[in-house]
């Protein structure tokens, strides 16, 4: 007999929204395809939404099957919520979005610390700090 | 026939697991797996898992020896994204309350 961890309303609030934001990536991969030949199919993924200029953006690392792989992470696509009951959320289109040139890190040991770098390279770009975040993931 | 597939870590200590299995045809999703994970003696297990395996939408419920332990229909002739969105709904209003049911039986 193994006891239940507990798990307290912050965490158990982070798990439905990474749920949440699984979902959403599918829905990101489904549409935008070419999103997977960047992200391997098999790979563990963790997530993170941020806001630039108002827009929210969404932030992926993955870290391949494969053993030793690190992980790695790009920007998946600006936030659109088409959750069962949810209305389509409209923005400024962030440029990389009208190029098709995600930023994009790669190499680090958690999903965290990519997530971080891929942040920091994002503020750089836009010269921009992102403002706020949604949410913080993996 | 694309392909996707992946696990996504739900919680900072590595606990918690979503691993997803999806088909689609021409941007369609034609069959799906959800299942939500915990992790019992170091190992990841099924806690309860969507899918339209055996041609019809359900939700299994599993023990800890891997076992299902309730097969439920998800009602209303949906179409698989129609399902896929329900087993969506469901899994976030009531993953606590299968993961309680799964240590707590």
């Amino acid at each position: 007999m193994t006891a239940q961890r507990d798990i307290d309303p912050a965490e158990a609030a982070q798990i439905t929204e990474r749920i949440g934001q699984t979902f959403d990536f599918v829905r990101d991969a489904i549409a935008n395809p070419r999103m997977l030949e960047e992200i391997p199919n098999g790979s563990t993924l963790g997530f993170r939404d941020i806001l630039i200029e108002d827009q929210h953006v969404r932030l992926t690392a993955y870290r391949p099957k494969q053993p030793d792989a690190q992980w790695d992470a790009r920007v998946s696509g600006p936030v659109v919520d088409t959750s069962p009951g949810q209305s389509i959320e409209t923005g400024r289109q962030l440029p990389w979005v009208a190029t098709g040139r995600y930023p994009t890190v790669a190499g680090y040991e958690t999903a965290e610390a990519a997530l971080d770098a891929l942040e920091a390279a994002i503020s750089a770009t836009e010269q921009t700090e992102p403002k706020t975040r949604r949410a913080v993931g993996a | 026939m694309p392909e996707i597939e992946f696990d996504v870590v739900l919680d900072n200590a590595e606990l918690e697991w979503m691993r997803m299995r999806l088909t689609t045809v021409r941007g369609r999703v034609v069959t799906y797996t959800v299942q939500y994970e915990t992790t019992l003696d170091g190992q990841r297990v099924p806690v309860v898992r969507f899918d339209n395996a055996h041609g019809f939408p359900h939700r299994d419920l599993l023990n800890r020896s891997g076992r299902i332990i309730e097969k439920r229909p998800i009602p209303g002739n949906l179409s698989p994204e129609a399902a896929l969105a329900q087993g969506e709904i469901e899994i976030r209003r009531n993953w606590p309350r299968y993961r309680a049911a799964f240590f707590g039986d």
